[in-house]
């Protein structure tokens, strides 16, 4: 092919990967309208609760849940934080090139759902106004609190996914700087400090980033966020040390559910599909089976314990949730929202023949909510039962609640596509 | 493009050091240096304890000579119920919380010290609520915070809003509190209460040494700090018609706790809980009905 042509054939490939940013149909603002109005409904409903009090909610104590939609909330996006990381992980660590092309949606992904973590946090506390606090004590109580060392830790991951999905990007904000006018002002601040021959620096500095990210991850999901759980013996079902491992496969888990589901929509809507090939998927796919079979063997792991010789208090939980008023909600997240799919994936993981990416994708959306469930299960039961003869409470969420919870998922998308909008979210430097 | 400044490995150690040397600095130095305006929110220090008021209301300071504890003569209790009322009257604590800061329990002998009701009494509609009492063949357990020795309420705390002082009582910063609750699902006893909403108490009900709380922080028993630490007794211990609770210093031998614990078999709830509670049970006293 003569130099021509093949600048020609460049120009259109890089097109394709801007799409995002060059075209903007009708859908799109559809979709931003929609979402604006979902956040909208949810900034009143904070306004209902901030002016009201907590007592909108359905949570109440002792005769009651004293945590309830809000946390699940949390424990669900903080494990969607890990998926980040993971990707980057396999790429970088593991050589597994052929996810490069999902990498940035992951990191996004990452930085977005630690946002929205952050945010269910502030909502559930009785006293947002005061939230600096968690700061200004943190010398006195990082050596006791649980909370304390989420918070750090929580921090701490945040500043290094941010700083390596920063890092990694420049590159491609290099490439485009002067593609997009408006936004060469925004490109310019990002890429302070630019060399031309700095991605090898950066690739170092990243390599080592990836390393400390990942012990953070164990120590996040598998570490503090299980620990204020599992270290609380008032709580049955909450008390044991499963709670690490059961966290850290339930935010893995969910994150590559997540980035599946993110991604395929993405290839769909931007015609991707040259630059995302189906052996992401299935990949992606396959491993997301295991562990979802592994989360499984954990679930039945822990409701063995919970009712073959179990104390009273353990045994009447347990019951609450297989056979009570929340087996209407256990059995159907265990058989279709984790075994079915995670057998099909698994499946098609066997049989690469039968592999089909509209299985994949509904599979794994099946398995993100699954896992919503699944927290909402780990974090109310264990609390209407107290140990002392307090009349046993109920708990479901309320109409502020469902609000709220519903638009911080719909601000999510909103900052998400506010990325798509203003960054490249595909590599374009590897043609 | 402009260079990057290149600084050599000792220059680079040099500024290591001085970040280091002014970091250590910083951990030592007062912190009325940079909390200026909240001295006392940062916990009162030994020298600090004798000075004002502080800020949970009671305008004392803690004897660390002290070890308050209370008890309760379970056989002695006929669940009238008017520690927790004079409880209510003496706290300020509004309609909004409820149960209040102290619950009694009416349970069935069958029961065992943990009283709750098995499923199947459940299903029979069996409850530990009731309106009149005393009834044959129910005994009946008054339950509130208990100040443990051990509490994880203390432990898991982000802000350090509560805090157990050196008389052995664990106490509430209110205006430190974030209303996470995580001190409320961390205690076994079910002893925490949360402001859900903006507590109301009518002017003239309120008592001027106990705060009023604000929406969004947790409280509960607090011993009645603001009474027993001037030598007065809890406010549930002065009304009880059948003197079936005792309160006073467990380190002082000559104490009528202090006594009763020697001379009865005592226990306390869910010991395995490795809590240390403060609050014994015995079951010494008939009960008194007419």
């Amino acid at each position: 092919m003569d130099i021509l042509a093949r600048r020609a054939s460049s120009e259109r490939a890089t097109s394709e990967l801007l799409r995002p940013l060059l075209r903007t149909g009708r859908g799109f603002y559809f979709l931003i309208a929609a979402l604006l109005i979902l956040v909208a409904w949810f900034l009143y409903a904070w306004y209902v609760q901030l002016t009201q009090g907590l007592v909108v909610t359905n949570m109440r104590t002792p005769v009651g849940a004293a945590w309830g939609g809000y946390i699940a909330n949390f424990v669900f996006y903080v494990g969607l934080a890990h998926g980040g990381i993971a990707i980057a992980a396999a790429i970088r660590l593991l050589n597994l090139h052929k996810y490069q092309p999902v990498a940035r949606m992951g990191e996004v992904l990452t930085i977005i759902s630690l946002m929205m973590a952050g945010l269910s946090i502030m909502i559930d506390m009785g006293r947002p106004d005061r939230i600096f606090n968690i700061i200004i004590y943190w010398p006195e109580r990082v050596a006791t609190s649980s909370l304390t060392w989420d918070v750090t830790v929580i921090i701490l991951y945040f500043t290094m996914s941010a700083c390596y999905l920063w890092l990694t990007m420049r590159k491609d904000l290099a490439l485009c700087l002067n593609r997009f006018p408006k936004l060469r002002f925004l490109y310019k601040i990002l890429l302070i400090g630019y060399k031309p021959g700095e991605e090898h620096t950066i690739n170092r500095m990243t390599w080592w980033l990836s390393i400390a990210i990942i012990f953070l991850v164990v120590m996040l999901s598998g570490g503090v966020v299980a620990w204020i759980f599992g270290l609380l013996p008032s709580r049955p079902g909450w008390f044991s040390a499963l709670a690490g491992p059961y966290f850290l496969t339930a935010a893995i888990s969910s994150a590559i559910a997540a980035i599946i589901v993110v991604s395929a929509i993405l290839r769909r809507v931007f015609h991707w599909q040259e630059h995302i090939k189906t052996e992401v998927y299935s990949g992606l796919g396959t491993f997301l089976g295991i562990l979802t079979l592994f989360y499984i063997y954990l679930i039945f792991s822990e409701q063995l314990t919970m009712n073959y010789a179990a104390p009273l208090a353990e045994f009447l939980i347990s019951v609450k949730i297989l056979q009570g008023e929340f087996a209407i909600i256990f059995w159907p997240m265990l058989i279709i929202g984790f075994l079915i799919p995670a057998m099909t994936l698994i499946i098609q993981g066997v049989r690469p023949k039968w592999f089909s990416l509209t299985r994949t994708v509904t599979a794994s959306a099946f398995i993100i909510i699954a896992f919503w469930v699944k927290r909402f299960l780990i974090v109310v039961p264990s609390l209407l039962r107290p140990l002392l003869p307090f009349p046993e409470g109920s708990y479901s969420p309320s109409w502020v609640e469902w609000s709220i919870i519903a638009g911080i998922l719909a601000m999510a998308v909103l900052f998400y596509v506010a990325f798509l909008k203003l960054f490249p979210i595909l590599d374009l430097s590897e043609e | 493009m402009k260079q990057v400044k290149q600084i050599g490995r000792r220059e680079f150690i040099k500024y290591l050091a001085g970040t280091a040397g002014l970091l250590l600095a910083s951990k030592y130095a007062k912190p009325a240096f940079a909390f200026p305006s909240n001295r006392e929110a940062l916990g009162p220090t030994k020298s600090e304890a004798n000075v004002g008021e502080r800020n949970d209301g009671t305008g004392t300071t803690a004897d660390e000579l002290k070890k308050f504890a209370m008890v309760i003569d379970v056989g002695a209790c006929i669940g009238c119920r008017r520690c927790m009322w004079g409880c209510k009257e003496e706290n300020n604590t509004p309609d909004s919380i409820s149960p209040l800061w102290i619950e009694v329990f009416e349970l069935q002998l069958e029961g065992g010290v943990t009283g709750h009701p098995s499923p199947q009494d459940l299903k029979k509609g069996v409850t530990t609520s009731y309106t009149e009492a005393p009834k044959e063949g129910r005994w009946y357990l008054p339950v509130q915070c208990y100040h443990c020795d051990n509490p994880p309420c203390v432990k898991v705390c982000p802000v350090g809003a509560t805090y157990k002082d050196e008389d052995g009582l664990v106490l509430m910063r209110y205006d430190r509190c974030i209303g996470c609750r995580l001190c409320v699902v961390a205690c076994p006893y079910s002893a925490r209460r949360f402001n859900w909403l903006k507590p109301e108490v009518p002017p003239e009900q309120i008592n001027p040494l106990v705060p009023v709380r604000p929406v969004g922080v947790v409280e509960k028993c607090t011993f009645c700090v603001h009474r027993t630490r001037r030598g007065k007794l809890p406010r549930c211990v002065e009304v009880c018609p059948v003197r079936a609770r005792h309160f006073g210093d467990l380190n002082d031998p000559e104490s009528e706790v202090a006594k009763l614990l020697k001379e009865n078999l005592s226990f306390r709830l869910l010991e395995e809980a490795n809590t240390e509670p403060k609050l014994f049970y015995i079951t010494r006293g008939k009960k008194w009905t007419s």
